[in-house]
């Protein structure tokens, strides 16, 4: 298996895609939709002006803070869960509230309650991440194997070695599907919490463009997002997924 | 080592109906230290119940189970249960290295790993060995651990009969290497005729003591004719015990 005919595929694609737009861009001849070339000028520009490296490093920024906070207290909150049926069942319904609050909702709440301040923000998306890892990691949880935890009794684990050799393995594809989802949850929820209320980050700056009907600036800063986004996948989830799978048959 | 006194009174699992049949009742039970005692029963009466309360696994039932001599420290447990429960995602170095107590003797776990035949595929994840290799394993943890009491639940169920038969052999020589009060758990007879130092009869469910029967024949001489004719004298001497023979 060659890392050539790897990308072969997914390379035509995007060229395929590329072309698509091409195309569309000449019979439309219109600012609105313009040709893939003048996007990517604009993006070369804004990345020498330094003006989109700031606005990403500071969403990025935020996406790692919320993205952390959420899936520690998700987790936590999902195996308290998942372990004990009586807390689970006081707490389902608050669960499925939670997922069910369109995500503006809490946005604007957060805002209204808690100013127009970082903290608001990170907490904004924080909260409307939670529910997800929630309900991920309870599932993950529920479904740990018995007979394997019989066995770490037996043989006198202790609680560490119980926890880092017979549970952790056992949640980590929960925990792996729950930051996957959760990633591309948070960076579109992200933009909207900046376009709102703050005044700095790739939200604020799409608002900007989209206020001077800058088509070509959203669709480049939408780019650079796109591309940060598949890095983070190509470096850190596949490898880790490729990891947790290397024992199966 | 140690001995056993078993006197359980009931269990039932909860969540059943109310009234529902209880698995086990009025089980009492003696087991000397060092004793190798062959349960047999049907499938289904309960021996897997009872293996799991005398390890502690299940604390919920009415009765009691005292190690012997009592008040000592708790007997350190090995038990092979009826899958080999192999953690997956570690090799079967790994799985051994995890379950042995902080004073153990490494050579002794390389000469377990030699005498299962296991050696070349100690660096091996579980679930690309046969069923027969996992099986081996899960002995090794469960003699490497150095047990006082050492609990096997139908271990040699679903193997071809040559394997069998040669784990069979392995677990006697163990066992000789290093005596231990043993509970083997089984429903083929003639395995546990070869083996016991004891059979004992139980019930079908609730499971019950029905026959104590002692084998005084010496290892060695348990060849297949020995084994029948063992055989026709428990049907002629226990005719209580039909349904089991």
């Amino acid at each position: 298996m060659s890392i050539t005919r790897d990308l072969t595929t997914p390379l035509l694609s995007l060229a395929a895609l590329a072309a698509v737009w091409q195309l569309a861009a000449m019979r439309a001849g219109s600012p609105l939709l313009p040709a893939p070339l003048a996007v990517f000028e604009v993006l070369a520009g804004e990345v020498a002006t330094g003006r989109l490296p700031h606005h990403l490093g500071i969403t990025l920024l935020r996406l790692a803070a919320s993205f952390g906070l959420s899936m520690l207290l998700g987790a936590a909150i999902g195996i308290a869960l998942g372990r004990n049926p009586r807390l689970d069942r006081f707490l389902d319904s608050w669960v499925v509230i939670a997922l069910n609050i369109p995500a503006l909702v809490t946005i604007i709440l957060c805002f209204v309650w808690f100013g127009l301040v970082e903290s608001a923000a990170i907490g904004a998306v924080v909260v409307n991440k939670l529910p997800n890892v929630i309900v991920t990691l309870r599932e993950g949880t529920r479904h740990l194997n018995r007979d394997l935890l019989e066995m770490a009794a037996v043989y006198r684990f202790g609680r560490i070695a119980t926890l880092r050799h017979v549970i952790w393995p056992q949640l980590f594809p929960f925990v792996l599907a729950a930051a996957r989802t959760g990633l591309a949850l948070i960076w579109k929820i992200i933009l909207v919490v900046e376009l709102l209320g703050r005044s700095n980050g790739m939200g604020y700056q799409l608002h900007l463009y989209f206020q001077m009907f800058d088509v070509a600036g959203i669709l480049a800063y939408s780019i650079a997002f796109i591309g940060v986004v598949q890095l983070i996948e190509w470096l850190l989830l596949r490898p880790l997924d490729r990891r947790a799978q290397r024992w199966r048959r | 080592m140690s001995g056993l006194t078993l006197d359980l009174r009931r269990k039932h699992y909860r969540g059943d109906r109310d009234g529902a049949r209880p698995v086990i009742e009025n089980l009492r039970l003696g087991v000397n230290p060092g004793e190798f005692v062959c349960l047999v029963g049907a499938s289904g009466c309960g021996k897997t119940t009872l293996l799991n309360l005398v390890a502690g696994l299940d604390p919920d039932f009415e009765g009691s189970i005292t190690p012997d001599p009592a008040g000592g420290s708790e007997p350190r447990l090995g038990y092979v249960f009826q899958n080999p429960r192999l953690l997956p995602w570690r090799t079967v170095r790994e799985n051994i290295a995890l379950a042995l107590p902080a004073d153990h003797d490494p050579a002794y776990i390389d000469h377990l790993f030699e005498i299962v035949g296991l050696t070349e595929s100690r660096d091996v994840y579980p679930e690309r060995l046969s069923v027969g290799m996992q099986r081996r394993a899960a002995l090794v943890r469960a003699f490497a651990v150095n047990p006082d009491l050492l609990l096997m639940d139908e271990p040699l169920v679903s193997l071809d009969p040559p394997t069998a038969r040669r784990i069979r052999e392995l677990i006697l020589r163990l066992w000789r290497e290093r005596p231990h009060t043993v509970l083997f758990v089984t429903h083929d007879l003639g395995e546990a005729i070869e083996l016991g130092d004891r059979l004992v009869f139980l019930s079908s469910a609730p499971a019950s003591v029905i026959g104590d029967v002692p084998i005084a024949t010496p290892r060695e001489d348990r060849d297949a004719p020995t084994i029948d004719v063992f055989k026709s004298r428990l049907r002629r001497d226990h005719p209580e015990l039909a349904s089991l023979l």
